[in-house]
């Protein structure tokens, strides 16, 4: 969700939203560590 | 192929060639054909960014890898989104603040032309033979599944690139990038659809995940310390972090994308669009590979599926030999698909534990027997090096996927092969003619002048690149050799931006020296260790880092003037 609200605005302007990268970043690895153990 | 899809190919070829064309009115002066007068909004930018990193390779090779392997080669992209910060906050401005044409023209103002021009030259050799790889590699695989010679094939691929890019600059090739990176993950998309549709009914896709999560092939994290292998999370997050800072930092293909935003913000935000997207992406296409691999449980999969050596071999010397392991892999498949049927139906427990076990005895014969087939094909070819998981994607979509989805999915490949050729073109000739023929030859030379030449240096590159991946058989040691030489580079001149851009007090002689040492300690230990890949560009970095600031303390009158500016 977070990713498509920064596709659809233009966020040239606006300050980049690095906090934003690195908490989508931890919870992506998360989903991914949780998928690995779930199937394993 | 049936003739709807060979007419969806031929379409896709026809409207993405008018639609670059579309583009020369806009590339009438230097800054619009080569950085498309820094006018692109952010998501086309970020889209372009992405299609330039999903190759025709990823499409084949990272399917294959899925398949065969798994998901652990993910592991490789978790430190872009860090990288991608970094870049964002260091870099970026620089470039921009500077108003140039290419990463290492930035190099002559910050330190001096030599270390200007040999990163350029570094570039420009490692790059064009790189350029034929990525021509090369999927012409070899798409020439065998559509019946075609791999000299068409490589034509197919990259006239109408080369065309396009040399009229249409950097402009034509972001728009045709973003439309290919739709088809690219639209195609992804509708493979995963169509694999999970194809599962037997009473095999959920739940169970069908946990069979491939039986074998391994769902590992996403390698916690072990262990510098011999670039699968690990420590790999992924510390080595490849150096990969990607200079990658996207330094790297004109990549720099060149960023370079034609409209603003700083702008090319930060296409920046960040990757740190979003790469590793779902990636996961996304790994998970073609693994469903595949849960596909061909439940039907049985040709031994081999490049389908020229499976014929060359059953009429070969070794028929016999041949049709012999042919019914051993029969017996080894139907064994392992009564087992995975036995497994996905089971409920937790010892009886589970049980059959899991039986279940991957089964897998370990399927593959020893697979591989013990590849082994024939290395003998009868004399290519040790052959890989059939190359043709495992190819070889799905000709023959489980309908009409109609089996030529968009080929499209796909084409549209990845191009979008990733475009960009490194227009990177080529922006870097042969800023930082070499306007700054050493013509440097009063006129922008009608300039733009006539660009376009034919485009061009040149394109026939270039075409002339290496058509006899990239023959080339092969020496397009090792080359790319080889261009891993060496990689690290060192992440290096060399860091003392640019982190340390005021370093000087040219000391970036120059630190590169050719920092080279010359990763060619070591390539050659001396077991060190893996990734790290080297740690080793590159680090070295160019130390020794430049070395040579820049040791030299006063330089460092003064160094400085000063």
């Amino acid at each position: 969700m977070l990713a498509q609200a920064e596709m659809t605005q233009d966020p040239s302007s606006q300050r980049p939203h690095y906090a934003r990268v690195l908490v989508v970043w931890v919870v992506v690895l998360l989903a991914l560590y949780a998928f690995q153990q779930y199937f394993s | 192929m049936h003739p709807v899809d060979w007419t969806i190919v031929a379409l896709y070829l026809v409207w993405i060639v008018w639609d670059g064309l579309r583009m020369t009115k806009r590339s009438n002066e230097l800054e619009g054909y080569f950085l498309a007068s820094r006018s692109l909004p952010w998501w086309a930018v970020g889209l372009s960014v992405m299609a330039t990193q999903l190759s025709a390779i990823t499409m084949i090779g990272t399917t294959g890898q899925g398949f065969a392997d798994g998901m652990r080669f993910l592991q490789y992209y978790y430190a872009l989104p860090l990288a991608m910060i970094v870049l964002s906050v260091t870099l970026v401005p620089f470039f921009h603040k500077m108003k140039v044409y290419t990463a290492y023209e930035y190099l002559e103002s910050r330190f001096d032309v030599k270390t200007r021009a040999f990163t350029s030259l570094l570039f420009l050799l490692s790059r064009s033979m790189a350029l034929g790889v990525v021509i090369s590699a999927p012409a070899i695989v798409l020439s065998v599944v559509l019946g075609l010679s791999v000299t068409n094939t490589v034509l197919i691929i990259a006239l109408p690139t080369a065309v396009y890019t040399m009229f249409g600059g950097v402009q034509a090739v972001t728009w045709t990038d973003v439309k290919q990176v739709y088809l690219i993950v639209g195609g992804l998309v509708a493979a995963v659809v169509v694999l999970v549709m194809k599962l037997p009914s009473d095999i959920s896709v739940v169970e069908a995940l946990h069979l491939a999560g039986a074998t391994g092939r769902l590992q996403t994290f390698d916690f072990t310390f262990d510098l011999t292998n670039q699968y690990t999370f420590w790999s992924g997050t510390i080595a490849a972090f150096f990969l990607f800072c200079s990658y996207f930092g330094t790297d004109q293909s990549q720099v060149q994308r960023y370079l034609a935003a409209k603003s700083v913000g702008a090319a930060r935000s296409s920046l960040l669009m990757s740190a979003y997207w790469k590793i779902p992406l990636q996961a996304l296409v790994l998970l073609v590979g693994v469903l595949m691999f849960v596909f061909y449980l439940f039907t049985s999969p040709p031994m081999l599926f490049n389908p020229v050596h499976d014929e060359a071999l059953k009429a070969g010397p070794r028929a016999g030999e041949y049709a012999e392991l042919q019914g051993e892999f029969d017996r080894a498949v139907t064994s392992r698909r009564t087992a995975a049927r036995a497994l996905g139906g089971a409920q937790d427990g010892a009886l589970k534990a049980s059959l899991e076990a039986a279940f991957l005895e089964r897998e370990a014969e399927v593959t020893r027997v697979r591989d013990e087939a590849i082994g024939f094909v290395r003998v009868a070819s004399g290519d040790a090096g052959y890989n059939d998981v190359n043709y495992v994607f190819p070889s799905f979509i000709l023959t489980y996927l309908p009409i109609g989805l089996t030529g968009l999915l080929i499209a796909a490949i084409f549209a990845a092969a191009m979008s990733t050729i475009s960009s490194e073109l227009a990177a080529l000739s922006t870097a042969t003619i800023i930082d070499f023929y306007r700054r050493f030859a013509r440097p009063d030379a006129g922008d009608a002048h300039l733009l006539r030449v660009s376009r034919v240096s485009t061009g040149l590159w394109g026939l270039f690149a075409s002339g290496v991946a058509v006899y990239a058989a023959e080339l092969g040691s020496l397009i090792e050799v080359v790319n080889r030489f261009g891993s060496f580079f990689y690290g060192s001149i992440l290096g060399v931006f860091i003392l640019a851009v982190g340390v005021p007090i370093a000087t040219g002689n000391g970036a120059f020296i630190g590169l050719l040492i920092g080279m010359v300690s990763v060619a070591w230990v390539a050659s001396a260790t077991d060190i893996a890949f990734l790290w080297h560009n740690v080793v590159g970095a680090v070295v160019v880092v130390a020794v430049g600031l070395a040579v820049s303390l040791a030299d006063p009158t330089s460092r003064v003037k160094a400085a000063s500016r």
